[in-house]
């Protein structure tokens, strides 16, 4: 069987096409356990800002270390799952990029903080969650539609919060937006 | 011309086992819902690549659910990559 040029182009790209639909899922998957990790921690956090604003920083602190080693963690086990001759020296390697990529981005944020200088608590915590918001949507840009829906969705619903909700925001901001990304991190894993 | 891996249910099979990363592999149900097509239309060319060398089928319990997981083997891989060379051949060769 012989094939001519127009129907080697029209299989090329039925091959591009299926081979992108494959990378975009698995780019997919690797987000979705981090999303629904910071949705949850968001949660819990502005929920202890609104409920019990003296234990905030304590809190917030002790949550960020937290979802920070937790990220490392699966970043290790994304790695040890895919990687053709994956050694724990890999593995480890691989965890450590993710939670240095993590702390130099909160690095930022701490350091934007401080030139900012925003007047509240709740200018400091709308600000920080944009940044995320905004951060996905600029991967979904490369990675696919999806990534960039849950990011416009979360900063709406965090834009509201902070012009429309002025009692119990932080709590607000914990069940919306934290539930946001979870639900977000669950689409994720969808076909 | 590879003629098994040429036809279009396989090739996408072929085309979307070949963007896992590394040692990654798809499940079963994933891959129908990802090439939209029947269980059994599946099944029948999986056997046959692997039959070929080209997948590897595994299949394993998830508690006490039955699980198939399905992966290029290198002989695939290879094999994919010649035939892609041999369409981008007959274009280039086409002028």
């Amino acid at each position: 069987m012989e094939i001519n040029k127009t129907e080697a182009a029209l299989t090329l790209a039925a091959i591009d096409a299926a081979g992108a639909r494959t990378t975009q899922l698995q780019c997919y998957r690797r987000f979705a356990p981090f999303m629904i990790l910071w949705g949850a921690i968001w949660l819990l956090a502005n929920s202890v800002s609104d409920l019990a604003p003296d234990q905030s920083g304590t809190v917030w602190l002790a949550l960020t270390l937290l979802g920070a080693t937790a990220s490392w963690w699966i970043g290790w086990r994304q790695h040890a799952a895919v990687a053709e001759g994956s050694t724990p020296r890999t593995r480890l390697d691989q965890g450590w990029r993710w939670m240095l990529c993590f702390l130099v981005i909160v690095a930022f944020q701490v350091a934007a903080l401080a030139v900012l200088a925003p007047s509240d608590a709740r200018q400091q915590d709308t600000f920080s969650s944009m940044f995320w918001t905004f951060l996905y949507m600029a991967v979904g840009c490369w990675i696919g539609w999806r990534l960039f829906a849950i990011g416009l969705v979360a900063t709406l619903l965090i834009l509201l919060g902070y012009f429309g909700v002025h009692s119990h925001y932080f709590l607000y901001m914990g069940c919306v937006s934290g539930g946001a990304l979870m639900a977000g991190g669950l689409w994720l894993r969808r076909l | 011309m590879n003629e098994l891996i040429h036809q279009p249910t396989r090739l996408k099979i072929m085309a979307t086992l070949n963007a896992l990363r590394g040692a990654a592999k798809l499940e079963f149900t994933e891959l129908r819902k990802l090439l939209s097509v029947t269980d059994g239309n599946l099944g029948t060319h999986l056997a046959t690549l692997e039959n070929a060398g080209y997948v590897e089928i595994e299949k394993t319990f998830v508690g006490k659910k039955p699980c198939t997981r399905v992966s290029l083997t290198r002989a695939g891989r290879r094999a994919f990559d010649t035939h892609i060379q041999y369409l981008r051949d007959i274009i280039h060769a086409s002028g």
